[in-house]
């Protein structure tokens, strides 16, 4: 599955989510949590619905609900056959994401669903930054996230490179131990496509393979970085076939360009070239 | 009635006029001679200078047809000063031959009303095309593009009485430009053909400077007589459509769609030339091809407009060659005319279809709006779905039917209707000289055009048939509700050889 990047539109906002259906995102973010006021959320469950089942967005469909007793609400709403993960705010603990799994579970199960929805749960406090590696590990999760203003909030800081430098690392770990995706939070300044560009790559060096955009000019930025690019696919292209060779060889590791390359380098070249098979 | 190669059904005669069907786009050769005005003379001695007051009261009369320009556009006095001199002076029955009214001259629905307009030949923007929808208009309109009202004017199809010419700089003896004086702005082009072959040719300025104007965008040997008043217009208002690039992120998509697919046509090139007009799409495809080109150290060719701020930056950084100038839509145009000698003026003639070499002839691509576009390729650009006539077509035709590519650009649907429908509520400009439909959703190739379905094929943009665009639009809309219209003709729409093309019918008022 690619997730290089999933748009943000709110669940209140009819006019955004049929745009969004033109629009090139790898997932569709239908947010019923923070960019609906509280007055609008009853309204914005029955509207995501409807644009769920109406506007077949042929890409995958990510609801964010609210925390739960609210999000338990949200899912009473939403589940159906086109949606394919739900993002879960504020998780703290691998019982956080049981519950939302164990209501899935009932209501799937009630309407004869074909799939399994996936959970994606966010990190947006010291608590589930300190408990990561067992949120990752969690059932049905498919990969992990981070809200940055939350988790600053929460510890008292302000948005710096070096305040979200912990909280990245720790996720990006956790979910390279777990075998699921890292995704980055979003980077909140839509002009700013240098900054944007900047912080996607740091956060692709430390292992995320995504990131969130708040606004579609965001898309493209976000894409031509967590896209493999024309050297890193002829890379992986010389990798898998050297190694090949070395294992008809008998041999474990070869030597590309001067350099050793074994199975971990191998693991990669699989990766990049799993990513853009999923592109092309 | 008669079944024209569009399709459209037309009556025999239109405003008692035989009606010559449109029979396809190059498929009516030119079938009259030049229009011969009577030669005049001017003796040494005599002076040109007059009031606008007196020219009015001299050389108008009942059932004449008037003519001016719009480069003023949204910023134009002179129509409304002297078809209120016409009024004031009884005289009825005026056949207005404006190249284009804008929503400043929506006085003339009142002299429509009153009798003292009795047609108008011509584009119409907002009121006045609305008052003509709902019949407020004693005889049938006619449309026609810029170069087709070029054509209709040498051919006689056209004849002009009296042309008034909106002058921001004029000398004495009738020399006038549009790129000096407080009024600035741009060429004088569209008034050309008037001044070539009207009975009478009044200069009209703000700016009267000694002899001689330069540069000539008018020539004396052509000017009658030179009207000074106070002002002219205000050049400020000719910024009267969308002249920035377009933030919405489903247009920026489809600028990026056109984009990708010159590019794998192969047409962001070295020589490559361009009709670029204003709207948030075209110009932010006019934006990224000068970026690409001056990424890939690549010269094109010219740049044909509609000018704005963007086409002279291209010009600026190098990327095209020349500006060939019909209009200028912003005043950075206006200025770079005025000083840059690879800005250049040049008048309706060369827009017309019957000369020896449109400049439309040598346009490599065009990027052009709609209102509406159908299932064959056919496009609107003067009705919405509700019927009103509200735009004129401009300069949709010419760079549509000649260029090497042709491209719509337009969003799917609009205010939950669909813009890509199964037929247009008018043909502006005829499904076969339209080669790419370019929407936020895809873009989708005109059949006929095999050689550039082929070179899509690679490209990483998705190629959809226009039925399937149009099922997209009518799932997400529901199908269009046709305009409550009755049978009663109110405007003909021509194609730049002066058949018809469609009718516009009157719209039912609720």
């Amino acid at each position: 599955m690619i997730r290089r990047s999933r748009l943000y539109i709110p669940g209140n906002n009819p006019k955004m989510m049929q745009s969004g259906k033109a629009l090139n995102p790898d997932v569709i973010l239908l947010d019923l949590e923070d960019s609906v006021p509280l007055h609008d959320k009853l309204a914005a469950r029955l509207l995501v619905r409807e644009a769920i089942t109406f506007l077949q967005f042929r890409k995958e469909v990510m609801v964010r609900i609210n925390h739960f007793p609210m999000g338990k609400e949200d899912l009473k709403e939403v589940v159906c056959e086109q949606v394919d993960s739900v993002l879960y705010p504020k998780s703290e603990s691998s019982q956080d994401i049981e519950e939302v799994a164990e209501l899935l579970d009932e209501l799937e199960s009630a309407r004869s669903l074909s799939k399994r929805i996936d959970i994606v749960p966010v990190i947006e406090t010291a608590r589930g930054c300190l408990r990561c590696e067992e949120i990752a590990l969690s059932p049905r999760v498919s990969a992990i996230t981070f809200g940055a203003e939350d988790f600053v909030a929460d510890i008292g800081g302000t948005r710096t490179r070096e305040s979200l430098f912990h909280v990245k690392s720790t996720l990006a770990v956790a979910a390279a131990a777990a075998g699921i995706q890292a995704l980055d939070t979003v980077y909140p300044f839509i002009d700013d496509e240098k900054g944007l560009k900047k912080e996607a790559e740091e956060s692709k060096a430390m292992g995320f393979c995504g990131k969130g955009a708040i606004h579609p000019l965001q898309l493209a930025v976000i894409h031509e970085v967590f896209s493999p690019s024309a050297e890193e696919i002829a890379w992986a292209q010389k990798v898998i076939e050297a190694l090949k060779d070395a294992e008809e060889k008998g041999r474990a590791a070869a030597q590309l360009e001067g350099r050793m390359i074994d199975t971990p380098t191998l693991k990669k070249a699989h990766r990049i070239m799993e990513t853009y098979k999923v592109m092309t | 009635m008669i079944v024209n190669a569009a399709g459209r059904t037309l009556p025999e005669q239109i405003g008692g006029q035989k009606v010559e069907p449109f029979r396809g786009a190059f498929a009516t050769p030119p079938r009259k001679k030049r229009l011969s005005p009577k030669l005049s003379y001017v003796k040494p001695s005599e002076d040109k200078l007059i009031s606008l007051e007196d020219a009015v009261k001299n050389y108008v009369k009942d059932g004449m047809t008037i003519s001016f320009h719009h480069h003023l556009r949204d910023g134009d006095y002179l129509v409304n000063q002297v078809l209120e001199m016409v009024s004031d002076l009884g005289i009825k029955d005026i056949v207005l031959a404006s190249t284009a009214l804008f929503p400043v001259h929506e006085p003339v629905v009142q002299h429509l009303m009153e009798g003292t307009v009795r047609r108008i030949e011509g584009s119409m923007n907002g009121p006045v095309g609305r008052a003509c929808s709902f019949g407020r208009m004693k005889e049938i309109a006619t449309l026609r593009d810029h170069g087709g009202r070029a054509a209709a004017v040498e051919m006689g199809d056209l004849p002009i009485d009296v042309a008034f010419i909106a002058a921001p700089t004029a000398d004495t003896y009738g020399n006038c430009n549009g790129v000096h004086g407080k009024s600035a702005c741009g060429p004088l082009g569209y008034s050309y053909p008037d001044s070539l072959y009207a009975k009478k040719v009044i200069a009209v300025t703000d700016n009267l400077v000694e002899y001689p104007a330069t540069p000539m965008s008018i020539h004396q040997t052509h000017v009658d007589h030179v009207a000074e008043i106070e002002t002219i217009g205000n050049p400020e208002r000719i910024v009267s459509g969308t002249t920035q690039v377009t933030r919405s992120p489903t247009n920026l998509q489809i600028a990026d769609f056109v984009i990708e697919t010159m590019d794998a046509l192969g047409i962001i090139s070295k020589g490559a030339s361009i009709q670029a007009g204003a709207g948030g799409i075209s110009l932010s495809v006019t934006s990224q091809m000068g970026d690409l080109m001056e990424d890939r150290h690549v010269v094109g060719g010219f740049g044909l407009g509609g000018v704005t701020q963007y086409l002279v930056d291209m010009l600026h950084r190098g990327v095209i060659r020349k500006i060939l100038d019909a209009q200028c839509f912003d005043l950075t145009a206006v200025q770079s005319l005025r000083e840059d000698p690879d800005h250049v003026e040049i008048n309706m003639i060369y827009s017309s279809p019957y000369n020896k070499g449109s400049v439309y002839n040598q346009l490599d691509a065009a990027f052009l709006g709609a209102t509406e576009v159908d299932v064959d390729f056919n496009v609107n650009v003067n009705t919405h779905s509700d019927g009103l006539l509200l735009h004129g077509i401009g300069g949709h035709q010419g760079p549509a039917a000649c260029a090497k590519v042709t491209f719509i650009t337009v969003p799917l649907y609009r205010k939950r209707i669909p813009v890509v429908r199964d037929r247009v509520t008018t043909i502006t400009t005829p499904g076969e000289v339209i080669d790419v439909i370019a929407t936020e959703y895809g873009i989708a190739v005109n059949p006929r055009r095999k050689d550039i379905l082929k070179q899509v094929e690679k490209a990483k943009i998705p190629v959809l048939t226009i039925e399937e665009l149009k099922k997209e639009a009518y799932d997400l809309c529901g199908e269009p509700e046709l305009p409550e219209t009755t049978d009663d003709i109110v405007a003909a729409i021509q194609w730049r050889d002066g058949t018809v093309l469609d009718t516009v019918k009157r719209v039912v008022e609720t």
